[in-house]
């Protein structure tokens, strides 16, 4: 029987002909990503727990610092200063203030065909180019640092049939939360969900990474692509070649499968205080923000900064707003001064970060305060994920942010 | 302290009643009422014990308050930090009626108020020290807390006796006499009035 | 008999010639309130009973050390702010463009002669334009507001004299760092240094403004520099006669005077935690370092940010060191970009972060831990300043800061 492109990395990795969803593999990783979320405590479990601590393969491993950085706190630097010293103690690949870590991995490591762990949920990214990423507990990581290995139950794939082209002004980012919306924030539980057909063909790299990034707030192991020619494109711009480059095969058995008309999709928003509570965008227009951020892993790359700054230039941030603008990563802050983009949100008055999390996950810049309200091209609105317990998060599209930055208030760009 | 700074002669002969109602007025342009006020409050402490914490030169106002804690809404929510990057105990050991007798400039640094007012909220009734950094200076007198220059006495004193300062006299301790400036009375004042704030208040007619 | 800088501008402030020790009431030209004090100033003004401010064009309020905000309260602070600014007529509000102390003189709030008062220790700072201007708590802040007015006594002067020409790799950072270390830090309490000689003639107003932002490190109440045609360029004005006359009488009284001869001077640090603690970078060669800090009101300037990326161009920062680089104001953030300077540090592997305070407020912006050694370029290195205790701070200039990020230990500056 046929296979989905996720079955397919599976077995590969676990070095059988062929899988089934429900079956149990082990199977070999080939990358493992850890960050300053909870790299310490991997660190502190292998050096305290293991009778034999040691790392399979030193070279799969990659450890970045993205979620505090720079540090805010002693016991944030102290967390950090353990990672340091382990990744220098064990020659493991080591960055710092260079980016969000999904998007770092993406620049740097990932290869169509792989089957990568990382310590954090969004590691579901990977699968824009192909690649099988899922975010594990450190007790996995661990796992996995010491054996090479680790074991999955094959999930069932879901596949997301797209049609059309997205409409001007319209982004993956409206795609996505449309999708969520539809499909419910446990819709795809333990599932894979696969992006193809000829509207998926249309959309950039970038714009898979927001589809692929958002997976697992559906609920899903992971969103997936087949590495295309644009994938390949983007491999050989930064010096990689593919793993393996699978296809679903048609006779590739689905537990659902949906079809988005990509020409129909609208700018949405998800209002506090769960990522599919999706409504029209302008339903949520008018309500008034003390803070909008554009960046993140989702929404931090140069085509979303490009749409930024397009419509704020020659425009001011609101008085009543903090606009904080945080490039993905250190590649994307330079290509973005080179296009003049940063320059253009400091005339503006935006805030200017180095590539970090921040406030995505509500930690060490721009943290929003009791009962603020932030617009953000962040990954959730989970109630206080920015902050104060009391506050609000609105997610939207990089447009809708910069829209709202300049109207202080929930806006899009028409109306500004 | 401050005045000590100033010669000894013009400190005797300069400072005077007349002057702090000169230096008061014209702070608070063409009123009497806040010298009068001013003076009817002056009520000089003249003798007072209490258990001494030593501390040593530079004791900067990041250690008095780190600016971690500065954000914090109120002078009773940040004093338990108070002394912590250098002791972090100490917060909680200092008890109601106590006296620092710290090195040379002390409260050098920043210009937080929180510094003196944090001092003040810990119970400590005086800091004598052998200088005092200005801007602590005269954030202290704003907030009522009294501060002693003494060059000597620091280089004895051992942390946990008592002292007793005769004021505009002497610090007696051990047995033995440290001499201390007598305390021009327009500072005092503002001292005893409770800060500037109650003074400031007075002049809008407020109290 | 002849004047001092500081006694020529309090006599014309209060009409009358004055001496030292001489107790003064002087009209304020302009105040500047910061973030962290904000919501205390707006407590104790409205405690006092003041019902309007003197004047509310003369107060300005910055956002700076809480920006971006990193705790869950500091927020609040932006909030109380822009809501005294609203009842009491305030235009002057900026609420991310940078530190305070840059602002002030870069936005042209600052004139020379003027007398300023600010919320926070370094105001010394304004000094490099011919301001008297000095630090003062939220209580006397708060009585400003509604008076207008602030009573001082005239501090006596040190008289500070650097002739000749700097080496290249010595930075004005150095020379202060180096009086500091002469002075003690509570050797110029109470008092007002006035700088000049020909190395100062030469320095820029950026290089004079890490001088008197420093002068507060040695206790002194203010730092004054005589106003010239650079001070008169970079407040784009034309001096008037009393501007032009705040130079230091040659029968003027001072303290003492203390001369250097800038052939002499050399790339100097304060060593953790004293700022007068100061060694030559050459005895301190070889000490590993775990992070690097450009920035602050003291060195965040465009000439301290192109002086580390010459250092720093086509090399990078040391595996496992942090290079942190904070312009210390929008309007330099942006003049660096069009100069290519933050590329060349982005590239060499710099974060840089948004014009602030940052790290040297100790709020964010690279925090330590124990163990950890960081050479930064602003202007404390006190216990704990930016982390625990047991972080150990050096103090330098951006060249060989710079230098210490590539090499990953402390190094002279070439």
């Amino acid at each position: 029987m046929g296979m989905t492109i996720a079955e397919k990395i599976i077995a590969a990795a676990a070095g059988v002909d062929s899988v089934k969803p429900g079956d149990i593999h082990t199977v070999q990783l080939d990358r493992l990503m850890s960050n300053d979320g909870t790299t310490h405590l991997t660190v502190d479990m292998y050096k305290n727990k293991l009778n034999h601590p040691h790392i399979a393969d030193t070279k799969k491993l990659v450890f970045i610092v993205d979620h505090n950085v720079p540090s805010d706190c002693p016991k944030t630097a102290a967390s950090q200063k353990k990672m340091r010293d382990f990744a220098k103690e064990n020659n493991i690949d080591f960055w710092e203030g260079k980016g969000v870590c999904h998007q770092v991995m993406i620049e740097n490591y990932v290869r169509p065909g792989e089957l990568i762990f990382g310590a954090d949920s969004h590691t579901c990214s990977y699968g824009a180019l192909g690649a099988f990423g899922t975010g594990v507990g450190c007790t996995d990581f661990l796992y996995g640092m010491v054996t090479g290995t680790s074991w999955v139950l094959v999930p069932e794939s879901v596949k997301f049939n797209l049609t059309g082209k997205l409409p001007e002004g319209v982004t993956a980012r409206d795609l996505i939360l449309t999708i969520i919306g539809e499909v419910g924030a446990n819709g795809c539980n333990y599932q894979v969900m696969e992006f193809t057909g000829e509207g998926a063909k249309t959309l950039s790299i970038s714009d898979r990474m927001t589809l692929c990034n958002m997976a697992v707030e559906a609920g899903a192991k992971t969103g997936i692509f087949e590495a295309d020619e644009k994938a390949m494109e983007y491999l050989k711009e930064h010096g990689r070649e593919p793993k393996a480059v699978f296809h679903s095969d048609p006779d590739a058995k689905y537990i659902r499968e949906y079809t988005f008309d990509l020409s129909k999709v609208r700018p949405v928003v998800a209002k506090p205080d769960f990522v599919d509570n999706v409504v029209p965008a302008e339903e949520a227009c008018g309500i008034e923000i003390n803070e909008a951020f554009l960046g993140s892993c989702n929404n931090g790359r140069i085509e979303d900064l490009r749409v930024g700054a397009e419509i704020i230039k020659g425009k001011k941030v609101s008085d009543k707003v903090r606009f904080l603008v945080v490039p993905a990563s250190q590649t994307i802050y330079r290509q973005a001064l080179k296009e003049g983009l940063i320059d253009i949100f400091m005339e503006a008055g935006a805030i200017v970060m180095n590539p970090n999390c921040s406030v995505c996950w509500g930690s060490c810049q721009g943290v929003i305060g009791e009962n603020e309200v932030l617009i953000s091209t962040g990954t959730r609105n989970f109630k206080g994920r920015a902050g104060h317990p009391s506050s609000k998060v609105y997610l939207g599209s990089a447009a809708t942010v910069t829209a709202s930055a300049i109207a202080g208030k929930i806006a899009l760009p028409s109306e500004i | 302290m401050f005045f000590a700074k100033i010669p000894r002669h013009t400190r005797q002969n300069a400072i005077t009643e007349g002057d702090l109602e000169c230096i008061l007025t014209h702070n608070c342009e063409g009123t009497e009422q806040l010298s009068l006020y001013l003076v009817r409050y002056i009520r000089i402490m003249e003798k007072f014990t209490g258990r001494v914490w030593v501390l040593g030169d530079d004791i900067d106002t990041d250690i008095i308050i780190p600016t971690e804690y500065l954000a914090l809404k109120t002078i009773d929510d940040m004093k338990q930090y108070g002394f912590s990057p250098l002791r972090p105990e100490l917060a909680g050991q200092i008890q109601k009626g106590d006296i620092i007798v710290a090195g040379k400039n002390f409260g050098c640094g920043s210009s937080r108020e929180q510094a003196p007012e944090i001092i003040k909220a810990l119970g400590i009734q005086c800091v004598i020290a052998k200088s005092f950094a200005r801007i602590f200076f005269r954030n202290s007198i704003n907030n009522g807390l009294l501060l002693i220059e003494q060059p000597d006495l620091h280089d004895d004193m051992k942390e946990g006796d008592t002292v007793t300062v005769v004021m505009n006299e002497h610090v007696d301790y051990n047995g033995k006499q440290y001499p201390i400036a007598s305390l021009p009375e327009n500072l005092m004042s503002i001292i005893q009035a409770g800060g500037l704030v109650k003074a400031m208040r007075k002049l809008n007619g407020l109290d | 008999m002849g004047e001092t800088v500081i006694e020529k501008i309090i006599r014309n402030n209060v009409g009358h010639a004055v001496k030292p020790g001489d107790i003064v009431t002087v009209n304020v030209d302009r105040v500047m309130i910061h973030d962290i004090f904000i919501p205390f100033v707006a407590e104790k003004f409205e405690e006092m009973g003041f019902q309007k401010l003197w004047d509310p064009d003369k107060v300005v309020l910055i956002y700076d050390h809480l920006v971006p905000a990193s705790q869950l309260d500091d927020t609040r602070h932006f909030h109380e702010g822009d809501a005294f600014a609203e009842k009491y007529g305030m235009k002057n509000v900026h609420r991310s463009d940078g530190i305070c102390h840059q602002l002030m003189t870069e936005a042209g709030y600052v004139k020379p002669g003027n007398i300023v008062f600010g919320t926070d220790s370094h105001t010394t700072t304004y000094g490099c334009v011919g301001a008297f201007s000095s630090g003062i708590g939220y209580t006397e802040m708060a009585s400003i507001l509604g008076t207008g007015t602030m009573w001082i006594k005239v501090p006596e002067t040190i008289k500070v004299v650097i002739d000749g020409e700097l080496p290249n790799n010595v930075m004005s950072k150095d020379v202060i760092l180096r009086l500091i270390g002469d002075l003690g830090a509570d050797g110029a309490t109470y008092r007002a240094l006035e700088f000049t000689g020909s190395a100062v003639k030469n320095m820029s107003v950026a290089s004079r403004m890490t001088i008197a932002n420093m002068a507060i490190e040695a206790g002194a109440k203010c730092a004054l520099f005589t106003p010239d045609e650079k001070t008169a360029e970079y407040c784009e004005i034309e001096l008037n006669e009393f501007q032009k006359s705040l130079v230091g009488d040659e029968d003027a009284k001072y303290l003492k005077t203390v001369t250097y001869r800038a052939e002499d001077l050399v790339p100097v640090m304060a060593c953790p935690s004293q700022v007068d603690k100061i060694r030559d970078v050459s005895t301190l060669e070889g000490t590993e370092i775990d992070q690097v800090f450009i920035g602050s009101c003291t060195n965040g300037r465009l000439e301290d940010l192109a002086a580390a990326a010459e250092v720093l161009k086509g090399k990078k920062v040391a595996d496992y060191v942090k290079l942190i680089v904070t312009p210390a104001s929008r309007k330099i953030y942006r003049q660096a970009i069009e100069l290519g300077i933050l590329d060349t540090l982005a590239e060499a592997g710099a974060m840089i972060t948004h014009p602030g305070c940052g790290l040297c407020c100790g709020r964010a912006g690279g925090i330590l831990t124990d163990g950890e050694r960081v050479v930064a370029t602003n202007n404390r290195n006190f216990l704990g300043r930016m982390g625990t205790s047991k972080v150990e701070i050096y103090l330098a200039s951006p060249k060989t800061a710079a230098a210490c990020a590539v090499a990953g230990k402390i190094v002279s500056p070439k």
